[in-house]
């Protein structure tokens, strides 16, 4: 383009640079993005980040076990239930113990409530990047009905700190079940309504078809996961590949798209959602009864009725409580499928009481990295299309 | 603060009561009707900018959008140019490779110009004792209005912004320049 | 052009005629539900002693150190709590509190508990701690009835005292015979 324009008038142009955020209402963040541009093509676009870094990694390593679950909570910030989930059982499995079956039914419903709510944050705030601000208080409007279930059922509305090693917090409250009922009901009904405005609106296909293209090859060299692999072609979801809690007694379908555009990335977590109502149902269905919490006072307290008659447990309550439980040394590695693609935890335990490094692997901060590859050559106004349909949540690229 | 309120407390009564006429002739006669009216118009129409760096701006968005739907306010206006603005919310943690951007985006804000920390963050830095936070916003910046939780619910913050009102109205005289 | 407009509006227009949504919020405040966690209340018996016997247990759950707490021996005459001693200081910092309610949960004697007020904007970063008079609730006060002692099967009310009251007596008396501990003892 310069060189065209060079030939044609003979007037000598520059390459300019453009500084984009932290402060920028669509990075979705704080991210700083120093674009280079050719008029309004941009020619290279350098990623900075670091500016939520937190050193969580580092907090943790100060904290007992069962302290570091709130800090989880704070890193994708949009899905908090589904960190937690990682983090409780990286540690379980280094413990070596199993939650029951309740339980395990309860975190997977929460886990898909929480990716229904990051997805709806995504929607919204890709859409109104783009232009379509309604679709954000719809997707909010949603967004706030799960946050009352949650809210119902852990006290807190983000941030919730509910899961537990070994089990939850507590059992479902009363009607909880019902309110889920009646939201998954009404959900795909209300689905509807950002998807009539958006799915075959011409504006919104030209905006997003076509932009922002990752192809098979360059996702899987650069361990893309979530969406935006799937977006390009490559049927991959830890869900169904190494299945974590019930997962595999469930039956849902893993949404491909083969174009891996914007609008690609669009229609997998449209359809993400769809099937994690899909989810939810046969969860609701298949609840079983029984307690929520393991049996083992070393690792959880013990009821509050017997701490408050019986010397053992009171002694085991105060110990666990101030000292926390120590796990047997080893490293141990796990990994779920959060709403933005696989979320791991590395634990290196060295037989004490708090954890000897903690490693988190974001998916945000490795889908990040294609920013660099897909964002050149593309006009300014279609960057913070691509920015969106990446979904980078800050809390968990810096840690 | 409900709590301390019921305890006599108002911790948001800023001046005192006014006590001689002396220290009314003090204030600038003249101008007390405009100065009303400057307040009243600066406290019912606050553009805010929002500052969102961590989890709290989804509880700030979420007080923006439909179920507490701040337009009822007049505090709707959502300004990302900071000279457009008058009131920021620091909603998130400021960290050190931030904070001279907060610095920078509060100095170009024009006057009057008021500030709320919202959440444990940016209070005071919060569940982040670390290397790489600031611990409080008020180390660069003044605040005038502290939003406690983590995050504050949307109600907390709206309750915040009608302090902030409250406090404007008290001040003795609205700042011309 | 002009089909998907018209589509797009009448999504839109539809929710002219629905239900509002808003919550029109300084009138009228949401209930939350029960198990809401927000700011800590320290809470007393039925005969207006202290709950709290500053065992340390919150402080040491808390994961951002949020908590301070003095204990002291409490003065035979006229003890403060229940217990052998009673907090002297207990201070909860806002500025680092993260409502987890780890510090709830770990309380042996149903002491803190967290209520639904959440509206806690304060003008300083002084007032960002509450101290103990600040939290401590009136005498006669009814218990708050808390989810996070999670594993609770009864509701607070029928909890016993730690110390059956007999037991508490003799307990008393004995300390009478022994007199008051040295400081350095």
């Amino acid at each position: 383009m310069k060189r065209e324009f060079e030939k044609d008038t003979g007037v000598k142009t520059d390459i300019i640079e453009l500084n984009m955020g932290p402060q920028h209402p669509s990075t979705h963040g704080v991210m700083r993005i120093i674009l280079e541009l050719d008029g309004e093509v941009i020619v290279k676009a350098t990623p900075v980040i670091g500016y939520l870094h937190r050193g969580t990694e580092k907090i943790a390593e100060n904290r007992a076990y069962y302290q570091v679950v709130p800090y989880t909570d704070r890193l994708d910030y949009l899905s908090p239930m589904s960190n937690e989930l990682g983090y409780v059982m990286a540690v379980e499995k280094l413990l070596g113990v199993e939650v029951p079956l309740r339980a395990q039914y309860i975190r997977v419903i929460l886990a898909e409530l929480a990716r229904i709510a990051s997805h709806l944050v995504w929607l919204g705030s890709n859409a109104n990047d783009i232009g379509a601000v309604t679709v954000f208080l719809y997707a909010f409007r949603e967004r706030e009905k799960i946050y009352d279930l949650l809210e119902a059922i852990s006290g807190q509305r983000m941030n919730n700190a509910f899961l537990k090693i070994g089990g939850l917090a507590g059992d479902l409250p009363e009607g909880w079940i019902d309110g889920v009922r009646k939201f998954i009901k009404e959900f795909p009904e209300k689905l509807k309504d950002p998807d009539g405005l958006l799915t075959k609106n011409r504006i919104w296909r030209e905006r997003t078809e076509g932009i922002g293209i990752i192809p098979r090859d360059l996702a899987i060299d650069l361990s893309l996961t979530g969406p935006p692999l799937r977006a390009s072609g490559v049927e991959r979801d830890l869900r169904k590949d190494t299945p974590y809690l019930v997962y595999d007694e469930l039956e849902f379908d893993i949404p491909v798209e083969t174009a891996g555009d914007v609008y690609a990335r669009y229609l997998v977590r449209m359809e993400e959602m769809r099937q994690s109502v899909r989810i939810i149902e046969q969860a609701i269905e298949k609840l079983p009864g029984g307690p929520v919490l393991i049996d083992d006072y070393k690792i959880v307290p013990p009821p509050k009725d017997k701490v408050y008659r019986d010397i053992p447990e009171l002694i085991h309550h105060f110990k666990l409580i101030s000292e926390g439980f120590h796990p047997p040394e080893g490293e141990v590695y796990f990994a779920v499928e959060a709403p933005k693609g696989e979320l791991g935890y590395y634990i290196v335990s060295d037989g004490s009481n708090k954890p000897y490094r903690l490693r988190i692997r974001p998916p945000s901060f490795v889908n990040l990295q294609a920013l660099e590859y897909i964002l050149p050559g593309h006009l300014i106004a279609d960057a913070v299309a691509i920015i969106g349909s990446l979904d980078p949540v800050f809390g968990e690229v810096d840690r | 603060m409900i709590r301390l309120e019921k305890k006599g407390r108002n911790p948001f009564i800023v001046y005192g009561e006014e006590k001689s006429i002396e220290e009314q002739l003090r204030r600038n006669i003249l101008l007390t009707t405009v100065d009303a009216m400057l307040k009243w118009s600066r406290r019912n129409s606050l553009w805010p900018l929002p500052l969102g760096l961590a989890c709290c701006a989804i509880e700030m968005m979420g007080a923006f959008f439909a179920r507490y739907d701040m337009a009822r306010f007049g505090f709707e206006v959502f300004r990302f140019s900071p000279r457009q603005a008058d009131l920021m919310i620091v909603a998130g943690t400021v960290t050190r490779k931030m904070a001279p951007i907060v610095k920078r985006l509060y100095d170009q804000m024009s006057e009057p110009k008021w500030v709320i920390a919202m959440g444990a963050c940016a209070m005071a830095g919060g569940p982040y004792n670390s290397y790489a936070v600031v611990q409080g916003v008020d180390n660069l910046i003044p605040v005038d209005v502290y939003v406690p939780g983590c995050p504050p619910r949307p109600e907390s913050l709206i309750y915040g912004i009608m302090k902030l009102r409250e406090k404007i109205k008290q001040e003795r005289e609205a700042k011309i320049l | 052009m002009i089909g998907p407009l018209i589509k797009g509006l009448t999504i839109t227009f539809k929710y002219i005629f629905k239900k509002k949504f808003t919550v029109q919020y300084p009138e009228e405040r949401r209930e939350l539900p029960p198990r809401a966690k927000w700011l800590h209340i320290l809470q007393r018996h039925e005969d207006g002693k202290e709950r709290c016997v500053a065992c340390m247990l919150c402080a040491s759950a808390c994961p951002t150190e949020a908590i301070y707490i003095v204990g002291e021996e409490n003065d035979l005459e006229n003890p403060i709590s229940h217990g052998e001693r009673y907090a002297k200081v207990w201070d909860l910092d806002l500025g680092r509190c993260m409502f987890c309610g780890y510090c709830v949960e770990a309380c042996p004697e149903e002491a803190l508990a967290m209520t639904d007020e959440y509206e806690l904007a304060v003008p300083t970063r002084k007032d960002l701690v509450l101290h103990k008079e600040d939290l401590l609730v009136e005498p006669g006060t009814p218990p708050v009835k808390t989810w996070l002692g999670f594993y609770r099967k009864e509701p607070i009310g029928a909890m016993p005292v730690t110390r059956p009251m007999e037991v508490h007596v003799e307990y008393e008396e004995y300390l009478k015979r022994r007199g008051p501990r040295e400081a350095h003892e």
